[in-house]
């Protein structure tokens, strides 16, 4: 249903407003006229212009949304990973929990490289001590009366370091190569040095 | 899924990097001690002392305890180097020496015999003036030692003291054995 275009003509003395849509149609028509020639395309968007602005044109909601979309990484925040202060504040905060770990830990050499002497707060009693010791290397395990005399204490003393001595003598000589070992980069060092 | 909170993740963040941070300075090996000045006189005292084992070794195996005990002498009469200079490991390779001259003397008495109080002298020359079990770390060399210590105050009389000689020595081995006995559990 198209309407017929209102064609204006000098006598025609009703003065029409710039929205009136025949301007389009007008427009048009004068171009095809003039066989199609020039572009009023311009003026054509200045029309819609007036128009949008005397009556908005709604956009559907797929435009709307697409438009949303695009401006979405625009106006949402930032994570807070991706935030300057996290950059700046978690390292130094690690920094901070790392140091104090260090700080806090013991020397470690002990734990690293052999046992630790008995907890002098907690001694056995000289009666059971030995029955337990045996009991725990297996050795002939000497008889209650036995275990109460000193120099039954020796003997099981004797028997516990024969079951410890080849252990003890493996851990020696690995210090021995940590030494050994050190003692070499020492000199590789020394080494380099006198030759910069 | 379910995102973390901030603080929730920013906590597991820094444990994490405070993890990672320790472990790494753990494993470079920068958390552990200074090693001591001079490793090599170490090294130098481990070498001579095992060669000298295994000389009274063939020694005793040819029936020549006295050379075997004038070898061990011979170390026991030399300069020492302190454990500031080269480390604590001094202290257990002077009780491995000390504890095997003594034994040495205790079960041959007919040869070059000396008194209870004499090897006494000994035994205590080898633990140092003030000596606490704590000074050391554990070891079965100091922990024979302290034995044989006991076992010459028993000899003396001193029973008392020998008790306690004996209870050192029992506590340092039983933490040796509950050490072994854990890694072999793990």
């Amino acid at each position: 249903m198209s309407e017929e275009p209102k064609l204006r003509t000098p006598r025609d003395p009703a003065p029409r407003q710039v929205l009136d849509p025949a301007w389009e149609d007008e427009l048009r028509a004068g171009q095809e006229q003039d066989g199609g020639a020039g572009s009023v395309d311009e003026e054509l968007a200045a029309l819609h212009l007036l128009r949008h602005l005397r009556e908005p044109e709604a956009l559907s909601p797929g435009d709307l949304d697409a438009i949303w979309r695009s401006m979405e990484p625009q106006l949402r925040p930032k994570p807070w990973w991706q935030r300057a202060w996290f950059f700046v504040g978690a390292p130094a905060l690690a920094s901070a929990a790392a140091l104090l770990l260090v700080l806090a830990t013991p020397s470690s050499e002990v734990e690293s490289e052999g046992p630790r002497v008995a907890d002098a707060s907690s001694p056995a009693s000289s009666e059971s001590a030995p029955r337990a010791a045996a009991d725990e290397t297996g050795t002939p395990q000497p008889s209650p009366d036995a275990a109460l005399s000193a120099s039954a204490s020796a003997l099981v003393l004797e028997q516990h370091f024969a079951a410890l001595e080849p252990g003890a003598r493996r851990k020696l000589a690995g210090r021995v190569d940590v030494r050994r070992a050190q003692a070499r980069g020492d000199l590789l060092a020394r080494a380099r040095g006198s030759r910069s | 899924m379910k995102r973390l909170s901030p603080t929730l993740a920013l906590v597991l963040g820094l444990v994490l990097g405070g993890l990672l941070t320790y472990g790494g300075l753990h494993l470079s090996g920068r958390l552990a001690p200074p090693a001591p000045p001079h490793p090599e006189l170490l090294m130098t005292l481990g070498q001579t002392l095992d060669a000298e084992h295994h000389r009274v070794d063939l020694l005793l195996d040819k029936g020549d305890v006295a050379g075997a005990l004038a070898g061990l002498e011979g170390l026991r009469a030399a300069t020492w180097p302190s454990a500031a200079e080269a480390g604590d490991t001094v202290v257990v390779l002077r009780h491995d020496l000390y504890g095997r001259l003594l034994r040495l003397r205790i079960d041959n008495p007919e040869v070059d015999g000396r008194s209870p109080s004499e090897l006494l002298a000994i035994a205590d020359e080898a633990l140092g003036a003030g000596f606490a079990v704590g000074d050391v770390e554990g070891n079965a060399f100091t922990a024979r030692l302290l034995g044989i210590r006991g076992e010459l105050l028993e000899r003396l009389g001193r029973d008392d003291e020998a008790l306690s000689a004996y209870e050192q020595a029992l506590d340092i081995n039983r933490a040796l054995l509950q050490d072994a006995l854990g890694q072999e559990g793990s």
